[in-house]
């Protein structure tokens, strides 16, 4: 029995589990899977194996298994879940951060995916940390100049009402 | 509803509401944007605040005028918001092919340095 990753209502990467767990952990045949040996994450009720464990389940539609061919080849290592990009957050840092950090986050961002596709799995997760890492710059520096700013100015204001 | 979208809605609901009372020009103590504080050129992000204030009361054309990089800006971050935060997980699978991918990654930095060049080149 093979184990599953499945995509939990925050769009969290879980698991993995068993099939046989599907019912216990109120998953249904929407949620989105993904094993090793699928080129992409599939709806729980196209996977056959899935199927019998879900509540009410409907038959199978469009490609059932359309993973199918992918078996022959698939990966000798085995394929972790795709890493958040952190790309939203790059974007944001470079619209309200005021500050051109965001860009670099953003460049680390669009590899992650990119490498992941690729099968250099380690590298797009080592790109996603470094996304990360440099949202956090960006916007720890931009918090840290507003309040220096506001320290600043009030500090002047008051000296110069002395 | 999850609670990483209610803590994000919050923080847009907050930042808009204070943005939509105090206007940025009047307010000394209002944040500003360290790149022109310390340099006197405008960041691309430059006239976000002043933008939303005016958006918010309605003045669509004098919030471009701030920044015309928010015909693009504003639009994507709104959409990856969407994808990442509130839209079920079927939908934002197939959103999330088109906005993050590379292409459309590329074409924003790369706006985002022409514009970033040009404003301060034609002081807009």
């Amino acid at each position: 029995m093979k184990k599953y990753y499945y995509l939990n209502s925050a769009q969290q990467q879980m698991g993995p589990v068993y099939a046989d767990e599907f019912p216990r952990l109120g998953l249904t045949g929407e949620t989105f899977v993904w094993c090793e040996g699928m080129p992409n994450w599939v709806k729980a009720n196209q996977v056959p194996e899935i199927l019998p464990y879900l509540n009410g389940h409907s038959p199978v539609y469009g490609g059932g298994a359309s993973y199918g061919n992918a078996n022959s080849a698939a990966p000798s290592k085995p394929q972790p879940p795709c890493p958040d990009n952190y790309l939203v957050w790059s974007i944001l840092s470079t619209v309200f951060c005021c500050w051109p950090i965001g860009i670099v986050a953003i460049i680390k961002s669009a590899k992650v995916n990119n490498l992941w596709t690729q099968g250099y799995y380690e590298q797009a997760q080592n790109t996603a940390n470094e996304a990360k890492k440099w949202c956090i710059v960006s916007a720890v520096s931009a918090i840290a100049f507003m309040i220096f700013y506001i320290v600043f100015v009030v500090a002047l204001g008051a000296a110069s009402a002395l | 509803m999850r609670k990483q979208s209610i803590i994000v809605a919050i923080i847009i609901l907050s930042i808009g509401g204070g943005l939509y009372m105090f206007d940025p020009v009047q307010y000394t103590l209002m944040p500003k944007c360290m790149f022109k504080v310390m340099t006197g050129w405008s960041c691309p992000g430059c006239g976000l605040q002043r933008g939303i204030h005016a958006l918010l009361h309605g003045h669509l054309f004098e919030a471009l005028s701030y920044n015309y990089f928010f015909i693009l800006s504003i639009p994507y971050a709104l959409a990856l918001c969407l994808e990442r935060f509130f839209l079920p997980t079927q939908v934002a699978l197939r959103w999330r092919s088109v906005l993050e991918h590379r292409c459309a990654i590329w074409t924003y930095v790369v706006v985002y340095f022409i514009w970033w060049v040009l404003r301060n080149l034609l002081g807009i």
